[in-house]
């Protein structure tokens, strides 16, 4: 008996010996798989995108420039009554509006405890002031919006914060309603597990879990959910690793920036500083005693106890956690019936993030080439853009509704027996910087990711003839023929010949109209008078000046290229009609406008870069024929829709009607719209009919908020009264006058023959 | 950063090991004379923490009467600026700075006082042959009619200003880009964009700036016109285009002909000075 026991005593230590040999290895590799993801890089921090800063200016009429809506996107709340606001609140009274900023740091400058006050009359601010020093503000800014991020498989959004940056009843809370021994035990609970067994057992479910912190930490960080014996051991196992090595606030820290608080859309939200932001939007330091307890609450489950989901079910948990608080004495009564009084509140937040994705897979593609997708995908990086998202949900607004006025008006549209859709994009620049305001690629992101705003390479069609006019002024700027806007063209059939070829351009409609100013050829989009002045001054200069300008696709050195027959991305003639909008100074276009890091040191920065590509006069000249499209041309229904401002742009329509044009701007914005089908099917519509509703409707909303402006000429332009007939100084006897621009040294110097009577004022408007 | 608690002892010998090799290095460095390499624009903020360079020039009769005529244009733009030599010659011309003098304290009369008595900074380079015209405040362009975002633009140029004259690039630069984004036609924030570029030695950039703000300058206000007329002319005299420069000079002089700078500058790059009074400054 003795011997037995003796024998079974040596085998028990000799399978307890073995089995520690065995697991050693293995325990090895565990602890240095901790090791490795505490002491490294522990999260992939996704990049994220902001759009540019609105700024408010005395002045500014609020509604025009949407800024409740802009407020409402970044999470100000509208309180009423007479108390102290906090962060993130904003009051409208009769006395103005009063906005307790969120603190932020932008490049360049930095927000924190800043209240302000507007004086409003209307909408408009007559007058700001800082509300605790009284001083009176030109020009505030609110802080950029979350445009979307760049990341690899899943949109994790977090930041890390320190322990001692968080108001310390949030770990209190967390503790005492997840894992109440957590700085008793070491790393597994024992008499947790052993609670949580007998309140299943009794509850006939698994409704309560042992799990200590430490072991959710780990499963987090480098397990699955499977529940298997396996997993649950290697869990055990690392947990103790995990304490054994690293204190338990360092724990605690780890595990509060760690842990999954919900979901917005495709974004995860992970740590407590994200939920803070997405459900409070707030930092934790601002958090309210009951917003604490919500937070605490939810751990358990984000989704069923979101605000947003089930505020009851939210309240009823929040009070659980107070309860808990108060009995532990982390709170006393007075602040448990505040806490317990405080509103759920529910409204989900507006943050479009997912307004621009085009913009976005465009932006990606640009950062792409300047940085390893590992960096953009990981390392937290601030990409700041000029994508304006209240002018980029007008553009999409414009571009669905445009789309589904012109299928309902042309049924034939809509009605594809291969089922493929009318597609347009839109893409809007700021002339004077390039930055993108806003990027339509296609008219739904979700069934097409294809980006026709930047991708589908089109023939431009008469889009491309505002560049054969520059061409031709450019010359006589240089020394050429002189050309000037009532020059003489003729508009009748011809043969052009090249390379042993003919080419014979044909007009619109088979309509020729003779003699005819440059301007009329261009304001009415006459083919052949423009092919006229082309074979005139050079198919080479044309196209250096349209690759100057911003044209970067090849195009071939042949007569129709000049109609519009090569092929063009939206965002090019966007990037070339800036150029003319911005006097020939070509502002390169930009995706984004800096890089910060994690640290928000500005680690890239993309100023406005400029480069003179046709001089002043001749873009001027240009852009004044430019304007006559829309005041008598071949888009003057847009004066009928109700654009009023001064602006510029052609119509394109390629054979066949395939594609639909229109490209414009006023001195500040320029939009390009394209419409067709993607296997080029003819739509039968002119770019006047197809794409000219979509721009005007899109300009007349990004305008609003600014005041008209006109382009102003360069010292090299004399603005004169003509008439228009003989084009002659116009003279008091003159039925009609027209203010046209020339080139100084160009300009008539006789009255106008047909009327000659007393000279006007050759007076500029 | 979370430590291992086993480890921090084993780690200490390697890292005293490093700090000595690392501050030798920067003992060596620092005998060897090291200079950082210059950046042509500010990354961040820090950078516009650096000294701000001279932006007076204290005597201007030295300053003409060293400046050689420049018969021909240098036919290929020297990569980067020369050292200002001892004695100017085609090949190295002196690289000319300017920046507005400090910001008045009344913003809506005062104007930008050309003072040739204002100390320079410490240990700034020598000082150069620039005497901005006296201009008026941008902010007295500002009006009961001007439009809000023209006068926004407006007030946040001049700030900008405020910024370069204190050095702070970076903050300016911010500023200027907001200003034009609100107001594509505002003179100032274009004159101000091309101070920058010339300071950081972007020259085609000052280039185009310049004439952006000169040909935005309303037919009211000369002296803006004059100064970015100048301003464009030093651009072009540091990158080596004496004729373009010449013909900015004239027409600074043209806007306004008791712009000293610009007849500094035509005289430096060749051209016959006008007749105006050069004798000394205000």
């Amino acid at each position: 008996m003795r011997r037995l026991l003796v024998g079974l005593g040596l085998g028990a230590i000799l399978v307890a010996a073995g089995l520690a040999v065995l697991a050693w290895p293995m325990m090895r590799g565990l602890d240095a798989l901790v090791v490795d993801k505490f002491n490294g890089r522990r999260w992939d921090f996704p990049s994220r995108i902001y759009s540019d800063a609105e700024l408010i200016y005395p002045g500014i009429d609020l509604t025009a420039a949407a800024v409740p809506q802009r407020l409402a996107r970044l999470g100000y709340r509208t309180v009423a009554g007479e108390a102290p606001l906090s962060k993130g609140d904003m009051r409208r009274s009769a006395a103005g509006l009063d906005i307790f900023l969120h603190d932020f740091a932008y490049p360049g400058e930095v927000v924190i405890d800043r209240q302000v006050h507007l004086d409003l009359q209307g909408d408009v601010v007559t007058a700001m002031h800082d509300v605790a020093s009284g001083e009176e503000l030109f020009s505030l800014s609110l802080e950029p919006e979350s445009v979307g991020g760049l990341y690899d498989k899943d949109w994790e959004e977090r930041r890390e914060v320190k322990l001692a940056d968080l108001p310390p009843l949030l770990p209190r809370a967390v503790i005492l309603t997840e894992d109440r021994r957590f700085y008793d035990h070491g790393a597994i609970d024992s008499v947790g597990i052993l609670r949580a067994a007998l309140t299943n057992v009794r509850s006939g479910e698994v409704v309560q879990g042992g799990s200590t912190l430490t072991q959710q930490l780990v499963k987090n960080f480098f397990l699955t959910n499977e529940r298997t014996f396996d997993r649950k051991l290697r869990e055990i196992a690392m947990a103790v690793l995990v304490d054994r090595r690293y204190n338990k606030d360092e724990i605690l820290e780890a595990y509060l920036n760690e842990i999954y608080l919900g979901q917005n859309g495709p974004q995860g939200i992970f740590g407590v500083w994200e939920a803070a932001q997405f459900y409070f939007a707030r930092s934790p330091q601002q958090l309210t005693v009951g917003e604490i307890a919500l937070l605490a609450g939810m751990i358990r489950a984000p989704n069923i106890y979101s605000p947003y989901r089930n505020p009851e079910r939210t309240r009823a948990r929040r009070d659980v956690v107070l309860g808990l608080l108060r009995d532990e004495g982390a709170i006393a009564d007075d602040a448990y019936e505040a806490a317990h009084a405080e509103p759920i509140r529910n409204e989900p937040p507006l943050a479009a993030n997912n307004a621009a994705p085009y913009f976005v897979d465009f932006l990606r593609g640009e950062l792409q080439a300047l940085y390893p997708s590992e960096l953009l995908n990981s390392r937290g990086l601030g990409i700041f853009t000029n994508l304006d998202l209240q002018t980029q949900q007008q553009a999409v607004s414009a571009v669905r509704e445009g789309l589904a006025a012109l299928e309902h008006r042309y049924p034939r549209l809509a009605a594809r027996p291969d089922g493929q859709r009318l597609q347009a994009a839109l893409v809007a620049l700021q002339p004077q910087t390039g930055g993108v305001i806003a990027m339509v690629g296609g008219r739904d992101y979700a069934t097409s990711q294809f980006n026709r705003a930047t991708q589908a390479h089109r023939q431009p069609g008469s889009v491309f003839k505002p560049f054969v006019f520059l061409a031709a002024f450019e010359a006589a700027q240089h020394g050429g023929e002189p050309f000037t806007p009532i020059s003489g063209l003729r508009d009748e059939p011809f043969d052009w010949h090249y390379e042993g070829q003919v080419w014979r351009p044909d007009n619109y409609g088979g309509r020729y109209l003779g003699d005819v100013t440059a301007r009329t050829a261009l304001e009415q989009s006459l083919n052949s008078a423009t092919a006229r002045l082309a074979e005139h001054t050079g198919l080479t200069a044309i196209l250096e000046t349209a690759r100057r300008a911003g044209i970067a696709s090849h195009l071939p050195e042949v007569p129709a290229v000049v109609l519009g027959a090569g092929e063009v991305t939206p965002f090019e003639v966007a990037q070339a009609y800036a150029t003319i909008a911005n006097q020939g100074l070509r502002a390169e276009a930009r995706a984004a406008s800096k890089v910060v890091d994690r640290q928000g040191q500005v680690i890239d920065r993309h100023p406005v870069a400029v480069e003179r590509a046709a001089s002043p006069e001749a873009a001027f000249l240009t852009l004044s024929l430019m304007k006559g499209v829309l005041e008598r041309g071949t888009a003057r229904s847009a004066r009928a829709q109700g654009f009023t401002r001064p602006a510029a742009g052609k119509t394109g329509t390629t054979n066949d009607a395939r594609d639909a044009w229109f490209a414009g701007f006023t001195p500040d914005l320029v939009a390009v719209v394209w419409v067709g089908f993607d296997d080029g099917t003819p739509l039968g519509l002119t770019g006047g009919e197809a794409a000219l509703p979509i721009w005007t409707a899109f300009m007349r909303q990004a305008t609003a908020a600014t005041p008209p402006s006109d382009f102003h000429p360069p010292g090299g332009v004399a603005l004169v009264r003509i008439d228009p007939y003989t084009g002659g100084i116009a003279t008091a006897g003159c039925p009609e006058t027209r203010i046209e621009a020339f080139a100084r040294g160009t300009e008539p110097t006789t009255p106008c023959s047909a009327h000659a009577s007393a000279s006007l004022p050759a007076a500029a408007p | 950063m979370l430590r291992p608690r086993v480890s921090l002892a084993a780690r200490r010998r390697p890292v005293a090991l490093i700090l000595f090799i690392w501050i030798a290095g920067f003992a060596i460095a620092g005998l060897g004379g090291c200079t950082p390499a210059r950046t042509p624009l500010p990354l961040d903020d820090d950078d516009g923490a650096a000294a701000p360079q001279a932006r007076e020039h204290p005597d201007a009769e030295v300053a003409l009467a060293n400046a050689p005529a420049h018969p021909s244009d240098a036919p290929n733009p020297p990569p980067a600026p020369p050292p200002v030599p001892q004695t100017l010659s085609e090949e190295a011309l002196p690289e000319i700075d300017v920046l507005p003098p400090p910001p008045p304290t009344s913003p809506n009369t005062a104007t930008w006082p050309t003072s040739p008595n204002a100390p320079t900074a410490p240990n700034a380079p020598a000082p150069t042959a620039i005497f901005p015209i006296e201009a008026p405040s941008p902010l007295a362009s500002i009006g009961v009619a001007t439009p809000p975002n023209v006068a926004a633009a407006t007030r946040l140029a001049e700030a900008a200003g405020i910024r370069l004259a204190a050095g702070d690039d970076a903050a300016a630069l911010e500023q200027l880009e907001r200003a034009i984004a609100i107001d594509s036609g505002n003179p100032y924030a274009y004159f101000f964009l091309a101070t920058l570029h010339l300071r950081n030695r972007t020259y085609d950039q000052a280039i185009a700036f310049a004439e952006r703000a000169a040909s935005l300058n309303r037919p009211g206000a000369p002296e803006w016109t004059s100064r970015a007329y100048a301003l464009q002319g030093n651009a072009f005299e540091s990158a080596g285009r004496f004729s373009d420069a010449r013909k900015a000079y004239a027409r600074a002089v043209q806007a306004a002909p008791n712009n000293l700078s610009a007849l500094a500058g035509l005289t430096r790059t060749g051209a016959p000075a006008p007749n105006a009074v050069v004798s000394s400054p205000p």
